[in-house]
């Protein structure tokens, strides 16, 4: 499935990332034209499994995923 | 909610496969970039993988979404554990961790 960058979509995810993350780096791009690439650098990561990381993310942008908007994303994070 | 029913037949599958993939297509054919990156990493560590094809399956396809509190597919659980998404396989295959997360042959 693919889900390449809309504008709109960037601003949404950046909004609720900086919300649930406040002070994260956040780095999205779609330069592979298929899929979009979200990278997430954060202090709250810190000691956190690769799995627990993408979960904060993935919580954070729950309302996205839950009516369909976003549906298809790779997601890199790393401790701040 | 995640039917008993369904639990107990995700439960099952996990445990009774040492590497395996809820996925969209199966691991001879994976249908979806990330499904197929993961056959790949795999496969190309020699690792035989079974695969649950959730295409097939709506129930299965939004269950295990609920059970795993993950909202994405492919979903990779080696021995009954949930390891994570494409992602996090191709990052752990990177790093060299998920040679030591998979079973010896």
């Amino acid at each position: 499935m693919c889900q390449l960058l809309d504008p709109q979509l960037v601003t949404k995810i950046e909004e609720r990332i900086a919300k649930a993350l406040p002070g994260a780096d956040v780095i999205m791009d779609d330069s592979d034209g298929m899929h979009m690439a979200l990278e997430v650098k954060a202090a709250e990561f810190k000691g956190l499994m690769l799995v627990d990381q993408h979960r904060m993310v993935y919580k954070a942008l729950d309302d996205l995923l839950a009516s369909g908007e976003l549906h298809s994303i790779m997601i890199k994070t790393k401790a701040n | 909610m995640v039917s008993a029913e369904l639990k107990k037949k995700i439960e099952g599958l996990i445990k009774e496969n040492r590497v395996f993939v809820f996925m969209k297509g199966t691991p001879e054919q994976p249908m979806c970039r990330f499904s197929m990156a993961v056959e790949q990493i795999l496969h190309g560590m020699d690792v035989d993988f079974a695969g649950y094809n959730i295409l097939e399956d709506e129930e299965m396809r939004q269950g295990i979404k609920e059970y795993t509190n993950w909202p994405t597919l492919p979903q990779v659980f080696i021995e009954g554990k949930f390891v994570g998404g494409a992602d996090i396989i191709a990052e752990l295959a990177e790093n060299g961790e998920l040679k030591k997360l998979l079973p010896k042959s």
